[in-house]
């Protein structure tokens, strides 16, 4: 019987190819060596595990020529010419050890605010959620009981952006037309003690919250100031409706540079290590079902800190990319160069969020032509369209491992998207208005959502 | 005496004077919708067949001149789309019509009201089939089947 096989199996003459494996940096692993065509993802995952020298195997993605390997390898090269003769880079791509599940149902409407929900975050750990308002108030919610915890009032008006301290101690929420206030990253200051924001008035303020007081004012705007961005090297980002991008340096207030190339104005901004900066020193695969705070003194936590922060960056400098009114997006790589990497255009209206997933391999960006589209996070190449909204998509959340998506829109309804497959996996009606405001709980265990209709809702598996 | 008269032809300039400005407008309006209709147009003819592997342009199923738009209000737009199916007793009417809605519903950029018809005496039960792809529930009901939606995203998904 085995026999048998073994006589078929040369009868086939299965043609064999010289591979090399090589990571997303070009640094080659172990020597060339050959493999049947036909040889499958699982086994090529065996094989890399194994020259990697790994405790626990990785689970791996394969690329050959910018194409996945999803059947075998021959199917994938079915398209292209391949000359035995030379060796065949594959680029092996770790993905995230742990699995973040879809959402599939509202576990609680929460109600409270007296006016529409604008903007929805999790604390860093996933345990706290905090939510902003119209109704000029920000309200703390219990997550085990899924009940109101604590009201904040103390603004006048609107509140328009909450955000959390990446030590998951202190929230900090801007209102009053275009106020956006944000956080110095945690390996940097463990202390999390300096805040930026950014206003109509067209200046950035740091502020020195254990001081009380305003350090430095950053003007240069012409027009207000959209969105900020504290990246991990000590530059700060600044977004305007005047058409540019500001790259400052932190600790002195210095202007490095101007990036033009936009338009009309821009929205909207996302670093490659965005989500490596908002969770801090929390590790989304040491997750447990309760939240837990961070424990470790401050070096520890700054440690930690830093190492997920470089593990995201990579080898090269922070990646920016923008969305603007113009219908297009550009990719920039502000520490080095005021010239864009790429420019990003395909979009029908104009786009409302950006963002780089936490790997950040992939970027999305949702727009009021009520797709969402993806994008290489390396050189800005078009990847896909997500269509399945009928109406603009306001926000959009990534889940910790990069593989889920979960879009809110105008259209009241959210949806979970599966990036691989790049089709719809859960359709979230029950909203009764406009979504304004998504987020995923670095836990992965969570979905809040916010919007017109003033109520909360918190999705789970 | 002089009076009335005078106020007469102040009137009657004054309504010449109008309607030649709501000419004018007139003349402006039909244009706008034959971008938008060619807009609609460009969206439609690249729906696959369901049973054939060619478009809907080249089975000429749809055409230029069946797109129809008018405009209800500021921004918002009634589209008439009146397809031909190929044979006279095609199974799939329905989900062609399906299909355009969900196209149009997902990709087109403008708010709009969508009408589609099969185009007259080209179907053996065109009434029950033009009853049947615009009621708004019954389209509900049939993208909520799993299987009709995968039929339908790939007749519709542009390979990219």
């Amino acid at each position: 019987m085995a026999a048998a096989m073994a006589d078929e199996a040369a009868a086939r003459d299965v043609q064999r190819l010289l591979v090399q494996f090589q990571d997303e940096g070009g640094q080659l692993l172990g020597s060339p060596f050959d493999v049947p065509v036909d040889i499958t993802p699982d086994k090529l995952q065996l094989v890399c595990n194994a020259l990697l020298a790994q405790e626990d195997p990785l689970p791996l993605a394969f690329y050959v020529h910018d194409a996945e390997i999803v059947s075998s390898l021959g199917k994938t090269l079915e398209s292209q010419a391949v000359e035995t003769e030379k060796v065949l880079d594959i680029i092996y791509q770790p993905q995230a050890i742990f699995r973040v599940r879809a959402v599939t149902r509202c576990t609680s409407s929460l109600e409270g605010h007296s006016e529409a929900v604008i903007s929805v975050a999790f604390s860093p750990t996933g345990k706290y959620l905090a939510s902003g308002s119209g109704d000029t108030t920000v309200r703390f919610w219990d997550l085990s009981t899924e009940t109101p915890h604590f009201t904040c009032k103390g603004h006048r008006h609107w509140v328009l952006s909450i955000s959390w301290s990446p030590d998951g101690k202190k929230l900090a929420s801007g209102c009053k037309n275009g106020q956006i206030l944000l956080w110095e990253p945690l390996h940097a200051n463990p202390e999390c003690r300096y805040v930026a924001s950014s206003s109509k008035d067209g200046s950035v303020r740091v502020w020195d919250t254990t001081a009380g007081r305003c350090e430095r004012i950053l003007t240069g705007h012409t027009q207000s100031v959209t969105c900020l961005r504290w990246g991990g090297e000590g530059l700060l980002y600044s977004a305007s409706q005047d058409r540019t991008i500001k790259v400052w340096r932190a600790h002195d207030g210095v202007l490095c540079r101007t990036l033009q190339g936009h338009g009309h104005w821009v929205n909207t901004m996302a670093l490659s290590t965005d989500y490596a900066l908002r969770t801090g020193a929390f590790e989304p695969a040491e997750a447990s079902v309760n939240a837990q705070d961070l424990q470790g003194s401050l070096q520890e936590l700054k440690e930690r800190a830093l190492n997920r922060y470089n593990a995201v960056r990579g080898q090269g400098p922070e990646r920016l990319v923008s969305g603007s009114d113009d219908f297009t997006l550009f990719l920039w790589s502000p520490a080095e160069d005021k010239k864009p990497l790429a420019r990003m255009t395909g979009h029908q209206a104009l786009i409302n969020q950006v963002l780089f997933s936490p790997d950040s391999r992939i970027v999305a960006s949702a727009s009021f032509d009520k797709s969402i589209k993806l994008w290489d996070g390396r050189m800005g190449k078009y990847l896909a369209s997500l269509r399945g909204h009928v109406a603009a998509v306001y926000q959009i959340a990534w889940s910790a491992d990069s593989r889920l998506l979960v879009s809110g829109s105008s259209d009241s309804t959210l949806k979970v998207w599966d990036v691989k497959a790049q089709k719809l996996a859960t359709d979230l009606p029950g909203h009764a208005d406009e979504v304004y405001a998504v987020d995923w709980s670095p836990d992965g265990q969570r979905v809040a959502s916010g919007g017109k209709d003033k109520c909360l809702r918190i999705w789970r598996r | 005496m002089e009076r009335v008269s005078g106020l007469l032809s102040w009137t009657l300039s004054r309504v010449l004077w109008l309607s030649g400005l709501s000419e004018r407008g007139a003349a402006r309006q039909p244009r706008i919708m034959e971008e938008k209709a060619l807009e609609v147009y460009d969206l439609i003819r690249t729906i696959r067949d369901p049973e054939k592997p060619n478009t809907l342009e080249e089975l000429e199923v749809v055409t230029e001149s069946c797109v129809e738009v008018q405009e209800i209000n500021e921004e918002d737009y009634l589209v008439i789309i009146r397809f031909t199916p190929t044979v006279p007793h095609c199974s799939l009417a329905t989900l062609i019509g399906l299909c355009l809605r969900v196209k149009l519903q997902w990709c087109l950029p403008f708010k709009h009201k969508l009408e589609i018809y099969i185009s007259e005496g080209t179907h053996s039960t065109e009434e029950d089939i033009n009853k049947q792809i615009n009621d708004k529930e019954r389209v509900a009901a049939a993208m909520e089947n799993p299987s009709l939606r995968e039929i339908v995203e790939q007749c519709v998904l542009e390979p990219d």
